[in-house]
């Protein structure tokens, strides 16, 4: 037997979003970490888009921050502009976002990285799992070295056999100008996994200098920012603005006239891409009856000469990317610093994982990131968050870290892709959440402060400070149950057009009126010792929309908290791994066949397998619990 | 909760008849077939799928005791998705007593009522409006009602729900589109497109609602009360209605007491007549009682009838007037023609019948008719067969309801609560066809069959 150059409790192999959350906090947890990947000057590295955050994803960043994360704080640390999305569309909906300075934010991450003391980084690229005995062993890096480890994190993103298109070029590459990687599909498929092939796009460069802005519209973040992590004692947002500009019917025809040559639509690209975030060649075939598309114009750092252009994600022939784009007013001169590309890359359909994100047929091995299907910064940080927790509690014989669907997006994320069947790049959407107006970007401490607690995700102080906040809000509610006389309301009230009060009425009465805002009446809710201590006017801020939530939303909240506790049973019934589904008589092929695929946890998890019925359901259990 | 058992029962009516059918169904319903018949001709026993074999059956000491005719339908292409076989014997209650113990004693266990209809149900050949159908066949009254319970198991009512399924699951997309994707303005008009579908879904289900109560009418019968002041020949009417003498009818006041049902047919529409205590306040204990009766009936039955005497023709106070009413104006055979067509004239809400001879009593019963089952025609519509569909309706209608006013407000849509709404109101639809029913629910549905259905 070969030595081992080198012993780790964990090894993460990819130093993207998935790699750092989980490398961070296993040695946070107090682990031996070592992280290897490719260019460790690319460690954290944004490769799409100059931005964190964003429909339902925003709320994740949250998530990750009471989970003890990094991606929240330095999102704050290297803001551009913030802005709260879905403002007009119900408070469980609203979701922050911010446009980031990438230079800052990867600067930022690798000061963290580098800063940590037991955590080593090691350059070099990983290419062949190691293992002894039924479990991970270690890894073998492409220099022949090899390094030993307990649990094994594979975070290597879009690099796996990654292979560019523009046009009809082909480039082998895990990201514009970097070198794809090749040996962990092989080793994986060595070891008995079931490999997938999906690609995703990104929308050219522009030079900034080349942009007649004149010509478009400019569009401003929030003058008052919604910071990102809890811990962020006092935000600060210069508000760079970004602009907008439309593209026209002259755009799209090149667009259709050229449409042969984009791989997407030849055919020469046998990934499947994801239809949400859709590229412009898709865009103009599918909504064929619109003239026009909003085009965003995103610095990709303060003073940048470098602008990203989203909603032109494309893998057209850079000379039709641009020919196209000089139609669009505003870019009749525009240069390019980088053209749009489309990229094909290796995953491993999630459902071979349970979960804790471990492999189910490999214990010690764990998979974050792309790697499981996913698109997004913000999915890979949490799944790299959840493998590296969970690697750490199964170092310590300590109970996993499970999230409920009911508690977080993060659980409704890992409970979908260990359950259903990808076909596309997973994104999260506020919409896959069945409790989503309980899981709002604003109660996030409230709902996973105990876990996070539980697993020593945070420091004492930290866990203080959120529980705080979570009272404040508790303390506003209490307070706006006392009635006050109509001297005292109706002044508000006249303001805003709303009916005046008869007689003394609780003050959450009035509140309940979707025209009446708790903001009027602040200084009836947050006077006394309201526990205001270490809070920020933000957050204070936070906790008064959060209680007006709790007031406005009541009878929906209750609705949706008595639906969990029908299904809280099947949730908690659990199946056993071990359990022999091809004995059972009665349940349908189909069925049988996603069951002893899919392994479902518990009869909760059952319910949710496509082409599982409710009668497979009724004669499952039983056949468990009689 | 679905077992693996093979079940066994009567599919006919109990009793003696021409032949009785025995039904089977379940995995080993082959091996039970098997072992209780002997061919009839000289080849080997074998049983093809929807074909009929002669066979003889022979009881646990191997003695023929029957000649049979066996049916079979194999898995999954029959009633129960399962192995199902027909036994055909001769209509003789102690032969089918014999054939089920046969049955149960080579395994397979008698069926619990609904039961083979259940499996079909849990074995995805049929939804729960369906098997609703099935068991409203069986109970039919009418002609009407058997051919509505025909198309709804033909899959009618299903497929309306499902359209109305379709249009919110289509609406509840695009709100969803508006919550996650929203940076372009791709769906202006969201607000107005869904206040326009959600009224028209709910003027649809109100439809159904108000068919509901005819509906139901039709499948069990009406009620029609006969009441009114003491001897003004309420029972006199009842006889001759019902056609037998079933109450007692005397000159004098305060004669009937109890409530007395008699059995007509309103052209085709199966009722019963109640005839009641006449209504005065009397010293009497028993007769007061019987008054409180009559005014329970009056209060509960689908139509009142209230009589009075041609030589008193009396008003009745709008509250004691019952769900629908026809005033009726008795022993018209005691005037002549000329003083009769006067009073008529003068009562032109009244219809006038003589309880002695007759006269206007089939006017009378077809006013009772329209009274109970108003136009437009109920089977142009859609109909709701059960107690359970209308109650779910209900729910939904309340979901929309919310949604509507959720809408129509001035300020920002809150689209996240018009989404719980719309997906509430989903799973109720989906309830009603059976998709995301619990046990209970279902035993609640299956209990109302018969053995061997
Ligand atoms: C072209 C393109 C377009 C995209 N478009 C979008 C989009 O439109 N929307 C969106 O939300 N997201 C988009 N993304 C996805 C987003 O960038 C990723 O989802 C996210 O970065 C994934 O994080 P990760 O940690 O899994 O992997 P990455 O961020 O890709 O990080 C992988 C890391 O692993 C290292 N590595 C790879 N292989 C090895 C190895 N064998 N050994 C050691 N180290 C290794 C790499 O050097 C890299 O540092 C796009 C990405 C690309 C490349
Ligand atoms: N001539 C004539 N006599 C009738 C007619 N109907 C009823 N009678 C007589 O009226 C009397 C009362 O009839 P009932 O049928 O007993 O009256 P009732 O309304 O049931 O009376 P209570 O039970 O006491 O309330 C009897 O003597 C009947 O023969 C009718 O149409 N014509
Ligand atoms: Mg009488």
């Amino acid at each position: 037997m070969k030595r081992f150059n080198n012993h780790f409790d964990i090894i993460v192999a990819g130093g993207g979003h998935a790699g750092v959350e989980a490398a961070l906090i296993c040695a946070k947890l107090g682990l031996n970490v070592g992280l290897v990947t490719i260019d460790p000057l690319a460690i954290g590295r944004m490769s799409c888009n100059p931005s964190i955050g964003g429909i339902a994803k925003g709320q994740m960043v949250r998530e990750i921050d009471v989970l003890g994360g990094i991606m929240a704080r330095v999102a704050d640390m290297s803001a551009l502009q913030y802005k709260m999305l879905n403002r007009s569309k119900g408070k469980a909906v609203w979701s922050p976002r911010a446009q980031v300075d990438k230079r800052t934010y990867e600067t930022n991450i690798r000061k963290l990285v580098s800063d940590c003391v037991r955590l080593s980084v090691v350059r070099g690229e990983a290419v062949n799992i190691l293992t002894a005995g039924g479990s991970v062993s270690g890894v073998l890096l492409r220099d022949g070295n090899r390094l030993a480890c307990s649990s094994l994190i594979i975070t290597c993103g879009t690099f796996l056999n990654g292979l560019i298109h523009i046009g009809d070029q082909k480039t082998s590459a895990g990201r514009m100008g970097e070198s794809p990687s090749g040996g962990i599909t092989e080793s994986l498929i060595e070891l008995g996994f079931s490999v997938g092939r999906l690609k995703t796009g990104t929308p050219p460069r522009l030079k900034a200098s080349s942009i007649n802005y004149s010509a478009c519209t400019r569009s401003e973040g929030d003058r008052i920012p919604t910071q990102f992590s809890h811990f962020t004692s006092s935000i600060y947002s210069p508000n760079v603005p970004c602009y907008i500009a439309l593209s026209n019917p002259a755009c799209h025809n090149i667009i259709k006239d050229n449409i042969s040559t984009s791989p997407m639509f030849s055919g020469d690209i046998g990934g499947t891409g994801p239809r949400y975030c859709p590229s412009i060649e898709d865009k103009v075939f599918r909504f064929s009856h619109k003239d026009g598309h909003f085009l965003y114009l995103e610095p990709e750092w303060k003073d940048s000469d470098q602008v990203y252009l989203n909603g032109f994600s494309t893998s057209l022939p850079e000379q039709i990317q641009l020919s196209s784009l000089r139609q669009v007013p505003g870019f009749e001169r525009v240069e390019f610093l980088r053209p749009g590309y489309a990229i094909e890359y290796d995953f491993f359909p999630p459902s071979q994982l349970k979960s804790t994100l471990e492999t189910k047929a490999l214990s010690g091995l764990f998979l974050a990131g792309q790697i499981n299907g996913t698109s997004g910064y913000e999915e890979a940080a949490g799944q790299g968050l959840v493998a590296g927790i969970n690697a750490a509690m199964t170092t310590f014989k300590k109970e996993p870290l499970s999230l409920s669907r009911d508690t977080s997006y993060l659980g409704v994320m890992i409970d979908d892709l260990i359950t259903k069947d990808t076909m596309e790049p997973y994104r999260m959407f506020t919409s896959r959440a069945e409790y989503r107006l309980l899981l709002r970007y604003s109660n996030t401490d409230r709902r996973l402060v105990d876990v996070s607690q539980k697993h020593g995700l945070l420091s004492k102080k930290e866990i203080t400070f959120l529980k705080t906040k979570v009272l404040l809000a508790d303390e506003i509610v209490r307070e706006a149950s006392a009635s006050f006389s109509p001297e005292l309301v109706n002044p508000i009230l006249s303001k805003t057009n709303s009916g005046a009060i008869k007689q003394k009425r609780p003050l959450r009465e009035v509140l309940k009126r979707p025209s009446v805002s708790i903001e009027e009446f602040k200084s009836f809710v947050l006077k006394g010792g309201a526990p205001t201590k270490g809070l920020n006017s933000s957050l204070v801020g936070e906790a008064l929309a959060e209680a007006e939530t709790l007031i406005k939303y009541e009878g929906y909240i209750k609705r949706q908290t008595d639906q969990i506790k029908k299904v809280k049973s099947l949730n908690m019934k659990r199946i056993p791994s071990s359990f022999r589904y091809e004995e059972v008589v009665g349940l349908s092929s189909e069925a049988k066949h996603k069951l002893i695929n899919i392994k479902p946890e518990t009869l909760g998890q059952a319910t949710r397998i496509s082409g599982v019925t409710p009668s497979d359901i009724s004669v499952l259990s039983v056949f468990l619990f009689k | 909760m679905i077992s693996p058992d093979t079940i066994v029962a009567v599919a006919t009516p109990h009793g003696f008849g021409g032949i009785s059918v025995v039904r089977l169904s379940g995995s080993s319903s082959k091996n039970i077939v098997l072992s209780v018949s002997v061919s009839s001709s000289k080849r080997a026993l074998s049983f093809k799928h929807r074909t009929i074999t002669l066979v003889k059956l022979k009881d646990q000491n191997n003695n023929i005791f029957e000649d049979a005719v066996i049916a079979f339908f194999k898995a999954p292409e029959s009633y129960t998705g399962e192995d199902l076989f027909e036994i055909s014997c001769h209509g003789n209650p102690s032969i089918v007593n014999k054939i089920l113990s046969i049955c149960c004693l080579n395994g397979a266990r008698l069926a619990e009522p609904g039961e083979f209809t259940k499996r079909s149900f849990l074995n995805g050949k049929i939804d729960l409006v369906q098997a609703e159908a099935v068991a409203s066949l069986i109970h039919s009254k009418t002609e009407e009602t058997a051919s509505l319970n025909f198309k709804m198991l033909r899959g009618e009512l299903s497929s309306v729900i499902k359209n109305l399924k379709q249009d919110l699951i289509t609406l509840l997309s695009k709100i969803e589109f508006e919550l996650d994707i929203s940076e372009e303005d791709l769906q202006p008009n969201l607000q107005k497109e869904s206040h326009t579908l959600l009224k028209s879904c709910k003027m649809f289900l109100q439809k159904a609602l108000n068919n509901h109560s005819a509906y139901r009418i039709l499948n069990r019968g009406a009620s029609v009360v006969l009441c009114g002041p003491p001897n003004v020949g309420k029972s006199t009417l009842l006889n001759f209605l019902a056609g037998s003498d079933l109450a007692i009818t005397s000159p004098q006041p305060g004669t009937t007491r109890d409530a007395i049902e008699g059995s007509v047919s309103l052209g085709g529409l199966p009722a019963t007549l109640i005839d009641t205590a006449g209504l005065r306040s009397s010293g009497d204990e028993i007769e007061s009682e019987g008054v409180v009766r009559a005014k329970e009936r009056i209060l509960s039955a689908d139509c009142s009838v209230h009589l009075s005497d041609i030589d008193n023709i009396s008003r009745v106070s709008p509250k004691e007037l019952g769900k629908s009413h026809v005033f009726v104006v008795n022993k018209s055979d005691l005037i002549n023609n000329k003083t009769l067509s006067l009073l008529k004239k003068q009562h032109p809400d009244h219809c006038f019948v003589s309880a002695k001879t007759g006269y206007g009593t089939g006017v009378l019963l077809d006013l009772i008719k329209n009274n109970i089952l108003p136009s437009p025609s109920l089977s142009s519509s859609v109909p709701i067969i059960t107690q359970r569909q209308k109650n779910i309706i209900l729910k939904i209608q309340d979901h929309i309801q919310n949604t509507l006013l959720l809408l129509s407000q001035k300020e920002d849509v809150h689209y996240d609560l018009v989404s719980i709404e719309l997906r509430d109101a989903l799973i109720q639809l989906d309830s009603v066809l059976g998709k995301t029913v619990t046990d209970d629910i279902l035993d609640l549905v299956f209990n109302s069959f018969c053995v061997g259905k």
